[in-house]
């Protein structure tokens, strides 16, 4: 589940739709946490502020890789205008073109980091609830 | 050629003067002439540019620095749809919305490939040295028709969103154009080949490889400094991409370009001095580690780094 709003997110991100302000603040990072806590019940801080700095460090990833793909992307027209000035004529199509595997890359990465993330918070919560239980029984005890 | 680049210059000046004769007008903006005064040097550039003197227009350039320095661009109250009548028109319209924004790759693609060698009566129809920037534009005009037609608005409430988006992205519109010049004159004043020269004393780059890392992480690490892809780019790709890849190992200069761009955001992504991207969201977001943003992207930042070695060396 909550590997799913970060992909569903990271792929929102990917089509530049995100920004800070206006998506990770209040639309992501809550959705994020809400899923989390779900799942997990309360989060302590210490993990709460893990998920959100995953929350804004996705929500950059997805900008950054995907945005130059799009040809009406300053950075296109920086690096024509670039190599035009040192002789070299490239079509902007062909640097977005060519753009793409990294882009591709990228989303497998950080996908697969976000998997790994989501094992150890299961991982860190489990060791959590084990604590609380062991608090307990002490407590009956 | 029929359908010239220049045609899209003077409209994009045009919207900028309207954008700015708008902010003058605006007895509520708070820094109403110094924006407006912004804008239109800026439009100016775009209308009449090619026939000014470059004197004329550094001294403009200069001139927006200052105000942009001085904090002089501001944001103005706009008169925007209504909330509630936006999410009610946002309802009616569904998935529809994105007809126009999608039409604008889907145009652009096309132009540049279809159409790219279409004559009528022995002209080009479009602009031949930039066949993409010119579909691009034809694509955002039929963009704007088709929410036009769509959302039964007029093209003037287009222009008050332009104002709008104009106003919100504020003084960073220009970076791209202004760090391109940039980027010009490093190459001019031979900070290139300074570059170049460094790295080939040090180095050796004789092996295709060693001379692909250094390209590669060296423009990770300028942008660590600098803070900013854009700035970086041109550095690196003038000392190192174009001399060495390009000139000794036969690269293909796009290939070298995006992935040397998008080495560069890996930089962006471990470097406090983005501030906008790393410490903006932590205040947002109300995180007690100045620099948690910045430690959760590390690790994707630096594999991306070993996979654009990788995929340069390989696509190259």
């Amino acid at each position: 589940m909550y590997l799913f709003v970060r992909e569903a997110t990271a792929a929102v991100g990917l089509t530049s739709l995100g920004g800070h302000p206006q998506m990770v603040r209040p639309l992501l990072a809550p959705m994020a946490e809400g899923a989390a806590e779900n799942k997990y019940g309360k989060l302590p801080d210490k993990v709460r502020h893990k998920v959100l700095a995953m929350c804004a460090a996705t929500d950059n990833i997805g900008l950054f890789f995907g945005e130059d793909i799009f040809v009406a992307f300053g950075a296109i027209a920086l690096m024509h205008t670039f190599l035009l000035g040192s002789g070299l004529d490239v079509e902007p199509l062909h640097i977005a073109f060519w753009g793409i595997p990294t882009a591709i890359c990228a989303f497998i990465i950080h996908a697969l980091r976000l998997y790994r993330f989501d094992l150890m918070l299961s991982r860190s919560m489990a060791e959590v609830a084990q604590a609380d239980a062991d608090a307990a029984q002490e407590l009956a005890r | 050629m029929i359908i010239s680049i220049e045609y899209f210059y003077w409209l994009a000046g045009a919207l900028l003067l309207i954008t700015a004769g708008m902010i003058a007008t605006d007895r509520t903006h708070p820094k109403r002439w110094t924006s407006s005064l912004f804008w239109a040097l800026f439009a100016l550039v775009f209308l009449i540019g090619d026939r000014l003197s470059p004197f004329v227009v550094g001294v403009g350039v200069l001139v927006m620095a200052v105000i942009a320095g001085i904090g002089g661009v501001g944001r103005g109250a706009h008169a925007e749809l209504h909330v509630k009548a936006a999410r009610a028109s946002a309802g009616r319209l569904g998935h529809k919305l994105f007809i126009p924004a999608l039409s604008i790759p889907l145009v652009t693609v096309i132009g540049s490939v279809l159409l790219k060698n279409v004559q009528i009566g022995g002209v080009p129809l479009l602009d031949p040295k930039n066949t993409t920037f010119v579909s691009l534009g034809i694509g955002c005009m039929v963009a704007l028709l088709l929410a036009c037609i769509l959302t039964r608005d007029t093209p003037l409430q287009g222009l008050r969103e332009s104002r709008r988006l104009t106003e919100a992205l504020g003084w960073t519109m220009v970076l791209p154009q202004m760090l391109a010049m940039l980027g010009l004159l490093f190459n001019d004043a031979g900070v290139g080949a300074a570059v170049a020269h460094v790295t080939t004393a040090y180095i050796n780059m004789d092996y295709r490889l060693v001379a692909v890392m250094v390209y590669v992480l060296g423009m990770a690490l300028f942008t660590v400094i600098m803070g900013n892809g854009f700035a970086a780019f041109p550095v690196m790709t003038g000392g190192v991409g174009v001399p060495i890849l390009v000139g000794i190992y036969d690269a293909n200069p796009a290939v070298m370009a995006a992935i040397g761009m998008f080495s560069g955001y890996c930089g962006t992504l471990m470097t406090p001095m983005a501030a906008n991207f790393n410490i903006v969201p932590v205040a947002l977001l109300e995180l007690p580690d100045k620099y948690a943003v910045i430690k959760a992207q590390m690790p994707t930042a630096l594999l991306m780094l070993v996979v654009n070695i990788v995929l340069l060396y390989l696509l190259m």
